[in-house]
């Protein structure tokens, strides 16, 4: 729908809805009571907690981290934003892995038209292979993005992705490689929820640890699922805070620098961890 | 390719693949058991929780230094990262718990095992506080919750130290025993320190009644810990304190708890000395800290009865542990023996036999020589002079530096004598009830209301 046809009701609901993912995530951010409780997570890093690149390592077995307000604001190329909260669950269900779920909602505000809505369903599971020690630790992940809502893709696309952490004293590295199955259907292909082929990327953090917090970059190149066209370079950078011994937030941004979607990017979120609440099988 | 080049890589290839299973690592991080009670003693301590917080740093500074910097002089140590300690990380302690891995970044590489253990106790050692602070429960509800935790934390087989007293063998009587102690004494009397805080402070929160009195307890312990800074070393514990002395009401009420932290606290140890001792090739640390983590591990290695424990730390002396946690007078009781000696133990009913290393204040030692010149060649020499006995090799007299250190009725002491020609000694005779015989006055609280109360430097 142009832009210059939409009503204006819908355009006051679409800038209702805009104003209801600020709201959501600074009511989320201001009133994280004293009484979650998690754990120091700051150091385990996520994807798109603030950037793209994760470690190799799960969360805690037995640990429920919720993403209760995870913000991504994206400015392309042509000027459309889109904005995204993607609340996320996360559960240690076995020793070195965890099972994901997240449900992106998205807020689409280009030249075509405005829409709102659910963008898929993702569900993953990380295994970490390794601690490390003279060996890098390892990990594989695989996921399944499924049709879900009215901006969620026609069909199902599975990833495979593998991962290295390496610590050095100063600093900490990661690199990812993931690849994603499946032809593109027409719709996903227009699509502004990211869908990449393949993905690869390196990251670099710094941690404070008396301050409980990480300073991080990361460089990645992205191939899109549509196979003619140009591969994207992006790069990024962020902070991962641990507000307290149950909340860490985290803030990033970083610039789409080649490929059709030049742009920028800012994320801003939080994650409440807590203990399963049934007892372990002795 | 040349072909002696394929050959160099294919036997370098081979020999990374022969260390791959012994560097092939599973282990993992489990997250505390939820209940109402967590978090609960830091809202409630916020003071002693934070200083907690910087004991993490003191013991993860303390591995990576000795792994990393294995060249590095005691100062590195003894000056440099225990000023830090004192003056900057104790005084201002962090808010949050610390990701250790952040800090001993090169030593959590070489043994995540080891170092999964220590967060795992550490982990009990936490909720452990948080129950006892919980004013909501009573002290049933809290015996119970005791229980759950205990068996959350054994429900983990892989990373769980034994709940059966360990030999003070294991310690402080292997091959690269006490290298840690006499390189760095004042490091290692601070590792002690924290211990005693660590087991103490369950004192005062189960043997006071209210909220009110577990309050200036808590207070008066975490003075107590700071008082002990006064005067490193001769002022910090001259034996690895044993909760069943510095803490006899938990460790009565909580035995299995007790003596796992016991079995962590001698861990603690007995790393410090893997690392530090040069006689340990860097190769072999690796294997020697996972086949001491496994014997801490296991229900069969070097144990003894509880009985036998409870009369062994009784042996060792509470005066040489910092005394009580509760119930102290003013003045930080006058230890028995010299720092860091080694008492021997018959291991079937813990009552002392004699001394390994150092020896009795009283008309015998006149301290450990932890002067210069055996902090700065802890070789092969000296390693197997330690475990030699002492009795043919007295220890040279103390050097300047270490009787700066000392008070003047230790300086005094008479010369060593011989301890295989006098009968055992034990120390003075300990009462049956560790706070008797050292005050039954508190001393007094550090002021009320400050959550950081007690948080002042050290002298």
């Amino acid at each position: 729908m142009p832009h210059h046809t939409v009503p204006p009701v819908i355009r006051l609901l679409a800038g209702a809805a805009r104003a209801a993912l600020l709201a959501a995530l600074l009511a989320a951010l201001l009133a994280m009571p004293a009484s979650l409780r998690a754990q120091t997570d700051y150091y385990n890093t996520d994807a798109g907690r603030p950037i793209t690149i994760e470690d190799a390592y799960p969360i805690e077995r037995r640990a429920l981290e919720l993403q209760v307000a995870p913000l991504r604001l994206e400015r392309i190329r042509g000027g459309a934003y889109q904005w995204a909260l993607e609340p996320e669950i996360a559960i240690g269900l076995l020793p070195r892995t965890q099972l994901e779920v997240g449900v992106p909602l998205a807020y689409l505000d280009r030249r075509e038209g405005r829409s709102v809505g659910v963008a898929g369903a993702e569900i993953s599971v990380l295994h970490n292979l390794n601690a490390e020690t003279a060996i890098p630790a390892l990990g594989v992940a695989a996921s399944v993005l499924v049709p879900a809502g009215p901006l969620g893709p026609e069909r199902t696309y599975p990833t495979l992705k593998a991962l290295v952490t390496r610590t050095f004293a100063w600093a900490r590295f990661h690199l990812n490689a993931e690849y994603t199955f499946g032809d593109e259907s027409r719709r996903d292909a227009r699509s502004e929820r990211e869908l990449t082929r393949w993905m690869a990327g390196a990251a670099i953090d710094r941690t404070f640890p008396l301050e409980s917090f990480l300073l991080t970059a990361e460089a990645l190149a992205l191939q899109p699922l549509i196979d003619d066209q140009p591969l994207a370079w992006q790069s990024g950078a962020g902070i991962r805070y641990q507000l307290s011994p149950r909340v860490a937030t985290d803030a990033g941004f970083g610039f789409r620098l080649t490929g059709d979607d030049r742009g920028w990017f800012a994320t801003l979120g939080a994650a409440v961890a807590v203990g399963l609440p049934w007892s372990p099988r002795r | 390719m040349r072909p002696h080049i394929r050959v160099l890589l294919g036997v370098a290839f081979l020999g990374a693949a022969r260390d791959l299973p012994a560097q092939w690592s599973t282990t993992y991080e489990q997250f505390y058991l939820q209940a109402p009670h967590n978090w609960e003693f830091r809202d409630r301590y916020i003071g002693a929780d934070r200083l907690f917080n910087a004991f993490d740093y003191g013991h993860a500074i303390l591995y990576e230094t000795l792994w990393a910097m294995p060249d590095a002089p005691a100062s590195e140590l003894e000056d440099k990262q225990y000023g830090y300690l004192t003056r900057r990380v104790l005084v201002s302690p962090p808010r949050v718990p610390l990701e250790e891995a952040a800090i001993e970044v090169r030593y959590a590489r070489l043994a995540p095992e080891a170092k999964q253990m220590f967060e795992w106790a550490h982990i009990l050692h936490r909720q452990v506080y948080d129950v006892l602070a919980d004013e909501r429960l009573s002290q049933a509800e809290k015996d119970g919750e005791i229980a759950r935790l205990v068996a959350y934390y054994r429900s983990r087989r892989d990373v769980a130290f034994s709940a059966q007293p360990k030999s003070m063998k294991l310690m402080q009587e292997q091959p690269y025993s006490l290298a840690f102690r006499q390189k760095y004494p004042k490091f290692n009397g601070l590792i002690w320190a924290y211990h005693w805080m660590q087991v103490g402070l369950y004192e005062p929160l189960l043997v006071n009644a209210t909220s009110e009195t577990r309050q200036s307890g808590v207070r008066s312990t975490v003075a107590r810990f700071w008082q002990m800074l006064g005067d490193p070393p001769r002022s910090f514990p001259h034996q690895m304190p044993m909760t069943a002395a510095v803490a006899p009401s938990f460790a009565a009420r909580y035995p299995e708890a007790a003596i796992i932290f016991d079995n962590l606290h001698s861990m603690h140890d007995v790393i410090s000395d893997i690392l530090a001792n040069p006689n340990v090739p860097r190769g072999r640390k690796r294997a020697e800290i996972l086949r001491a983590a496994r014997l801490f591990r296991d229900d069969t290695s070097y144990v003894m009865t509880a009985e036998a424990w409870r009369t062994m730390t009784a042996h060792m002396g509470i005066e040489n542990m910092g005394g009580p946690a509760i119930g102290f007078l003013p003045a930080l009781p006058t230890p028995t023996v010299t720092y860091g000696a080694v008492m021997t133990h018959d291991d079937r009913t813990g009552e002392m036999t004699g001394f390994k290393y150092g020896g009795a204040t009283a008309g015998g030692h006149a301290g450990m020589h932890h002067g210069a010149d055996s902090a700065a060649t802890p070789g092969h020499e000296a390693m197997q002079h330690q475990h030699e006995d002492t009795a043919t090799h007295p220890a040279p007299p103390p050097t300047a530096d270490s009787t700066k250190t000392r008070s003047d009725s230790v300086r005094s002491a008479p010369k060593p004598k011989p301890a295989a020609k006098t009968p055992a000694r034990r120390p003075a005779p300990k009462p049956t009830n560790p706070h008797a015989g050292h005050g039954q006055q508190p001393t007094t609280p550090a002021k009320p209301a400050d959550p950081h109360a007690g948080h002042r430097p050290p002298r």
